[in-house]
């Protein structure tokens, strides 16, 4: 029949247990719309809304505990996943995009030089302590799956360790990047800047590697996650674990985004001088009157950020959810 | 709409598709409908009749008539009030 094969493929996208129960009646109501010259990429599209709604709200998902669990450890993966992914517009936003500028005393100190500052410094924090928290929670997982007695467990084992591997390649790269990158430049009136270190070409090329091995990196990672994560059966310790680690990234992240829009708001009012309220927040950096301070490119980072932190929390809050039933499913057994 | 449209009796999606296009014009896709059949169901509020020829009916339940009744009742409320004031506008 017209347009069924691309209708069978949208209804693919539902999960499994939702194909068990609606599959043939929507595929038979599906059927009798096209037969009425419904628009089959209307249907489609609505299908695929469908898929998506029924994957994120798990609306009439059976009780049963290994289909709980599973959710649990999906929604566990799109609350972590994100940070591995946003990681590098974070580095570039307030690292190798930084520019040092020279500033007056009186703009230094202006509050808004102040919140940008504490932004950034609090942002760096953050990106610390959840980068140990999120490498704790996959050492957690390869841990568990290292014990388990699944059949595949060595193959689920290499797996699990992708993100990682994945992660500390883009790291790599990335401060590979960052010797090659000119910090001096000389200045000559009416040219441009003369790079005094690194080398600027080898820096382009580096960071055109870094980019090509980040898609790569990031989508092996959610390919390896998505297998464990449906495989692996951890036991409602490490569900509990993940569900704590899950939220603590999600905040993080949206943490993070908070931070970087406020340092981007605080940064567009720098120029603004306040000098009855200044201090010397600066003192260490202090020469000639002048204050040398880097400035990072705020936006890089805002933008994924901000999509990060919405997915991050949506896996949580599912996460959260799927946990509870998964708990309670597991006492009445 | 789902639950209105089954108080005229146990409808399969295709004809709940149909029904719902008829008293309101809007025209449901079948990912939509299975959402809100799914939900209805969990809830309570519908449920399922044996499937002839790959096509289940659907029944609003004891909860479900409750449930419509209160909603029913409250859009009336706010649509009587809507229409008074309306009234004395014009």
């Amino acid at each position: 029949m017209k347009g069924l094969s691309l209708v069978d493929a949208t209804l693919a996208c539902y999960p499994e247990w939702w194909r068990d129960v609606y599959g043939d009646e929507i595929r038979k109501v599906t059927e009798d719309l096209l037969a009425e010259d419904c628009s089959e990429r209307r249907l489609a599209v609505n299908l695929v809304r469908g898929a998506l709604a029924a994957r994120l709200r798990g609306t009439a998902m059976p009780m049963r505990r290994e289909l709980w669990a599973a959710r649990t450890r999906t929604s566990i993966a799109i609350a972590t996943l994100p940070w591995l992914i946003v990681l590098p517009f974070v580095l570039a936003a307030t690292g190798s995009r930084g520019r040092n500028l020279l500033l007056s005393a009186a703009t230094v100190a202006n509050p808004a030089s102040r919140v940008s500052t504490y932004a950034y410094e609090s942002l760096q924090i953050v990106l610390f302590v959840s980068f140990c928290v999120v490498v704790s929670g996959y050492g957690t997982l390869a841990g568990v799956v290292r014990r388990s007695s699944h059949p595949r467990r060595r193959r689920l084992l290499l797996l699990s360790y992708v993100p990682l591997v994945s992660f500390f390649i883009d790291l790599g790269l990335f401060i590979a990047r960052q010797t090659q990158v000119p910090h001096t430049f000389s200045l000559h009136a009416g040219l441009a800047p003369v790079p005094l270190d690194g080398n600027p070409a080898t820096a382009q090329a580096l960071l055109v590697a870094l980019w090509v091995v980040f898609v790569i990196s990031a989508m092996a990672s959610i390919f390896s996650l998505e297998v464990v994560t449906k495989h692996a059966d951890l036991p409602m310790p490490s569900l509990t674990t993940g569900k704590r680690i899950a939220a603590f990234t999600a905040f993080a992240i949206t943490l993070m985004a908070v931070l970087a829009i406020t340092g981007a708001v605080a940064s567009g009012y720098k120029g603004l001088e306040i000098p009855a309220l200044g201090n010397a927040l600066y003192g260490g950096h202090l020469s000639s009157g002048q204050y040398l301070v880097v400035a990072p490119e705020w936006w890089l980072a805002i933008v994924p950020l901000t999509i990060a932190a919405v997915v991050s929390l949506a896996g949580w809050r599912s996460a959260r959810r799927a946990w509870r039933i998964t708990s309670s499913l597991t006492r009445s057994l | 709409m789902v639950l209105t449209s089954l108080t005229g009796g146990p409808k399969h999606g295709y004809a709940l598709i149909q029904d719902i296009a008829e008293m309101t014009g809007i025209s449901l896709g079948p990912g939509t409908l299975y959402g809100v059949l799914a939900r209805l169901e969990e809830e309570g509020l519908i449920e399922a009749m044996p499937a002839e020829d790959r096509r289940r009916p659907y029944r609003i339940t004891g909860a479900g008539a409750v449930v419509l009744r209160e909603r029913l009742e409250t859009t009336a409320k706010v649509a009587r009030i809507g229409l008074r004031r309306l009234g004395a506008l014009t």
